[in-house]
C-alpha cells in the first residue's frame, strides 16, 4: 500500500503514487480561499500556474471566499505527459455513462473509499468495490482503489469553524483533482463524469469551467459530458450488466441502494419511464405514495423536471407532478395524512402573509 | 471602408479585414443548431475544430429545441501566423470600462460596434456613443476600431434571441478583424456566482478561439466590484453608457439598467455622475419590476450609503420580485392588486395538480 500525506490528509492506494507534493495544490488553494490567508502552493507547473488566478476567482465567488494572494514558484522541468486514461468511477449513472461513451479510450476505473462511503463503513464499501470490480472486468478495465480521509477531515475542519461555508459539493472538484494528481504515474488523462447538464449548470465544485483548469502538462483533466441525466440513462438501459450494478444511493444503510431516498426514487422512476419495471440494483419499493412524499431541493428538482413522466403509469404521473409542485410553491410535500394537509394550509397562509408584509418601509 | 459578407450579413470597418471565410463559422454553427440541419462549416482551423462538438453540445442544451446536428467541415493544415495586438470589445458600459482599466497595459485596440445595441439607422445615438468612446480611447491611449454590421438585425430565429446569439456574433467579428489582433477580450456580463445560459459565457467564449485569434472571456467579478474600480477613474465614469433605450440622450435614466447603475454609484458614494440625468427617486426604484436573475445584483447594492429612503425602496423592489407580487407604486389600486395576487398565489399552491384518481385522467 502506497501513501501520500499532506497536513494530516492522506491518500493511499495499491497503485504507484506521485512522489512530488504538487498533488495537494488544489486542497491548499481551496483552503486558503476559504480561510482568507495567502496560499503557499510551492512548486507549480506552468500550465496550472497560468490558471490558478481564474480558479481562485471562481472559488472566491462560489464558496464565497476571498481573492487571496497566491504564492508559488514555477517548476522549470516540464514533466512529459503520462500514459494511460482513467475515469473516476462511483458506479452511478454518470460514471457508467462516461465509461460506455469512452470505453475504447479508458483503461483504469478509479474508485475512492472515503468520498461518499465513510472510511469506517467497510461493509458498504466492500459491496461497492465488488460491483465495481465486476463492472471493470466486464468492460475489460483495470480497477484502481484509493482510500482517503479527504472528505471527512475537511468536513471536520469546517465543522469546527462554522463561519466557513464550504460544502462537500463545492469542495469535491478540488478533491478529485488532488486524487487525480496523486495517481499521476497511472495516467496522462482523467475523465470526471459530469454531474449536471449544460442547461443546469450552477456553482458546484465539479464543473466544466473548473475541472479542466486543474490540468498540468503531465495530466489532462477532462470534465466529460453535459448530457441530461435522462439521455445518459437512455444509453445505460442498453447495457443490462451495467444497470444491474448501478449504485446511486448515498445513504450507506448497508444495502446497495436503499430504494427510499430521493436519489433512489428518482432513478427508479426514470428507469420505469424507460420501460424497466424491475432493476436488480434496486429493491422493489417504488409506490406513488413514496414518490409524492419526496422533498426536492434546488439541486435535485432539475432531474425531476426532465423525467418523461408521460411514459409512467397514471398514478405515478400525478405523484411526480405533485412532488414538483410542492417544491415549486414552497410547501411541504403531500403525505396523504390530514396533519400534513393542515401544515400545508398553514404554510400557504404564512407565505401569503410574508409576501404582503413589505420589509421596513419608512415612507 | 473594407467589407466582408456572408449570406446577406455584412461586417465593415476602416481597418483591414480577414480574407478567409472562417469568420462566419460561429454564425453558421448556431443557426444550424437552432434549425436542426447539418452545419456546413467549410475550412476550420485545427484548434477551433477540436472544440466544435463541445460548442454544439452547449448550444444544443441552451437553445430551446436545439439539435445536436451533424458537423461537416475540413480541417485546414497550414496554420497562419497570429497577428500582433490585443483588442477589447468596448460598448462604453461598466463591464467594458472595467476590463479596459484592468488590462490597460495590454489592450491596444477598443472595438466599438454600430448595429448591436444601437440600430444602424440610429446614427444620432451612435455618434454620441462614438464620440465618447473616442475620447475614452484617447484618454487611455488606445486605438478605436469602429465596426458596422447588420448582424443583429439580420439574425436568424434563434430561440433565446440576441441573448443566446450575441456570443457567436462577437466571435465572428473578432475573427473578421483577425489582421488587427492575436487576442481579443470579451468583458464578462455576469459574475462567476451568477452564471446562467447566455451567449457570452466563460465556458463558451474561449472555445471560439483559433490559432490566430485567442478569445478571452474576461473577469467574472460582480458588477459592484467592477463599479468600485471604475469610480476611481472620473474620466471613465463621465463617459459610462449603459442604456439600450436609444432615446437620443446618452443614458435615459429611467430604464432598469440606468436605475441599477445609478443606484450602484450612489451606494458607492457617487451622488452625481455626469453620464446620467438626475432622475433617481425612491418611487422610481420601488416600481422596478426585477427579473429573478437580477435580484442578486440588486442585493449587492444594499448598503447604508444609499440613505434610508432609497435603501427601503431597493428592499421593496427585491421583496416584490422574490414573492412574485407586482411592485409597489404607492397607489391604492396597486395595493389591492398585490392582495389579490397573494391570495391567488396561495390558492394555486394549495391546489395540487391532478391529484384525482386514474379514471378521470385526461392524457395531455
Amino acid at each position: 500500500m502506497n501513501r501520500a500525506t499532506d497536513q494530516g490528509i492522506w491518500i493511499e492506494s495499491d497503485a504507484p503514487l506521485a512522489d512530488t507534493p504538487q498533488w495537494s495544490i488544489p486542497l491548499r488553494l481551496v483552503r486558503a480561499v476559504v480561510e482568507g490567508e495567502t496560499a503557499n502552493l510551492g512548486c507549480v507547473s506552468p500550465l496550472l500556474a497560468s490558471n490558478l488566478e481564474t480558479i481562485r476567482d471562481i472559488y472566491a465567488a462560489w464558496i464565497p471566499g476571498h481573492q487571496i494572494p497566491l504564492s508559488f514558484e514555477l517548476s522549470s522541468n516540464a514533466a512529459a505527459p503520462g500514459k494511460g486514461v482513467s475515469l473516476f468511477f462511483s458506479g452511478g449513472v454518470d460514471s457508467f455513462y462516461s465509461l460506455i461513451k469512452h470505453r475504447e479510450e479508458v483503461e483504469n476505473l478509479v474508485l475512492v473509499h472515503g468520498f461518499d462511503v465513510p472510511l469506517a463503513e467497510t461493509k458498504t464499501f466492500a459491496l461497492a468495490e465488488a460491483q465495481a470490480r465486476d463492472a471493470a472486468r466486464l468492460f475489460g478495465k483495470r480497477m484502481i482503489v484509493a482510500r482517503t480521509n479527504l472528505h471527512w477531515e475537511e468536513s471536520r475542519m469546517y465543522v469546527e469553524q462554522p463561519r466557513i461555508p464550504c460544502s462537500w459539493g463545492m469542495y469535491q472538484g478540488a478533491a478529485l483533482a488532488a486524487v487525480a494528481h496523486v495517481l499521476a504515474p497511472c495516467h496522462g488523462k482523467v475523465y470526471i463524469a459530469s454531474s449536471f447538464s449544460y442547461t443546469e449548470l450552477h456553482s458546484w465544485g465539479s464543473h466544466p469551467l473548473l475541472d479542466p483548469l486543474w490540468s498540468t502538462e503531465a495530466l489532462q483533466i477532462v470534465h466529460d459530458g453535459g448530457e441530461a441525466r435522462m439521455d445518459k440513462l437512455r444509453v445505460l438501459v442498453q447495457y443490462p450488466e451495467a444497470l444491474a450494478r448501478l449504485r446511486v444511493c448515498w445513504q450507506n444503510l448497508g444495502n446497495y441502494n436503499c430504494g427510499l431516498c430521493e436519489k433512489c426514487v428518482r432513478t427508479m422512476l426514470a428507469l420505469r419511464a424507460l420501460g424497466i419495471d424491475h432493476c436488480a440494483a434496486f429493491p422493489d419499493t417504488l409506490t406513488p405514495e413514496l414518490v409524492r412524499q419526496q422533498g426536492l431541493s434546488h439541486d435535485s428538482a432539475p432531474f425531476w423536471r426532465e423525467l418523461p413522466y408521460l411514459s409512467l403509469p397514471t398514478a405515478y404521473q400525478a405523484a411526480v407532478k405533485s412532488a414538483i409542485h410542492s417544491f415549486d410553491v414552497g410547501l411541504p410535500s403531500r403525505t396523504g395524512r390530514w396533519k400534513r394537509g393542515v401544515k400545508r394550509w398553514l404554510y400557504a397562509a404564512r407565505n401569503a402573509g410574508k409576501a404582503l408584509a413589505s420589509p421596513i418601509d419608512p415612507s | 471602408m473594407n467589407r466582408v459578407t456572408y449570406n446577406g450579413i455584412f461586417i465593415e470597418s476602416d481597418v483591414p479585414l480577414t480574407d478567409t471565410p472562417q469568420w462566419s463559422v460561429p454564425l453558421r454553427l448556431v443557426k444550424a443548431v437552432a434549425e436542426g440541419e447539418a452545419a456546413n462549416l467549410g475550412s476550420v482551423s485545427p484548434l477551433l475544430a477540436s472544440n466544435l462538438e463541445t460548442i454544439r453540445d452547449i448550444y444544443a442544451a441552451w437553445i430551446d429545441g436545439g439539435h445536436k446536428i451533424l458537423l461537416n467541415f475540413e480541417v485546414y493544415s497550414e496554420a497562419a501566423a497570429a497577428a500582433r495586438g490585443v483588442s477589447l470589445f468596448f460598448s462604453g458600459g461598466v463591464d467594458s470600462f472595467y476590463s479596459l482599466i484592468k488590462h490597460q497595459d495590454e489592450v491596444e485596440n477598443l472595438v466599438l460596434i454600430h448595429g448591436f445595441d444601437v440600430p444602424l439607422a440610429d446614427t444620432k445615438t451612435f455618434e454620441l456613443a462614438e464620440t465618447q468612446a473616442r475620447e475614452a480611447a484617447h484618454i487611455f491611449g488606445k486605438r478605436l476600431i469602429v465596426v458596422r454590421t447588420n448582424l443583429h438585425w439580420e439574425q436568424p430565429g434563434v430561440p433565446g434571441g440576441w441573448a443566446m446569439y450575441h456570443g457567436a456574433t462577437l466571435a465572428a467579428i473578432a475573427h473578421a478583424l483577425a489582421p488587427n489582433h492575436g487576442k481579443v477580450f470579451v468583458a464578462s456580463t455576469s459574475s462567476y456566482a451568477d452564471l446562467h445560459p447566455w451567449g457570452s459565457h466563460p465556458l463558451l467564449d474561449p472555445l471560439w478561439s483559433t490559432e490566430t485569434v485567442k478569445i478571452v472571456h474576461d473577469g467574472g467579478e460582480t458588477r459592484m466590484n467592477k463599479l468600485r474600480i471604475v469610480i476611481q477613474y472620473p474620466e471613465a465614469l463621465a463617459r459610462l453608457r449603459v442604456c439600450w433605450e436609444n432615446l437620443g440622450n446618452y443614458n435615459c435614466g429611467l430604464c432598469g439598467k440606468c436605475i441599477r447603475t445609478m443606484l450602484g454609484l450612489r451606494a458607492l458614494g457617487v451622488d452625481r455622475c455626469a453620464a446620467f440625468p438626475d432622475t433617481l427617486t425612491p418611487e422610481l426604484v420601488r416600481q422596478q419590476e426585477l427579473l429573478h436573475r437580477s435580484a442578486k445584483v440588486w442585493r449587492d447594492m444594499l448598503c447604508p450609503s444609499l440613505g434610508p429612503a432609497l435603501y427601503a425602496a431597493v428592499q421593496s423592489a427585491i421583496h416584490s420580485c422574490e414573492t412574485s407580487l407586482p411592485p409597489r407604486t404607492g397607489k391604492w389600486k396597486r395595493e389591492i392588486k398585490r392582495w389579490l395576487y397573494a391570495m391567488r398565489n396561495s390558492g394555486k399552491a394549495l391546489m395540487s395538480p391532478i391529484e384525482h384518481s386514474g379514471r378521470h385522467e385526461v392524457q395531455p
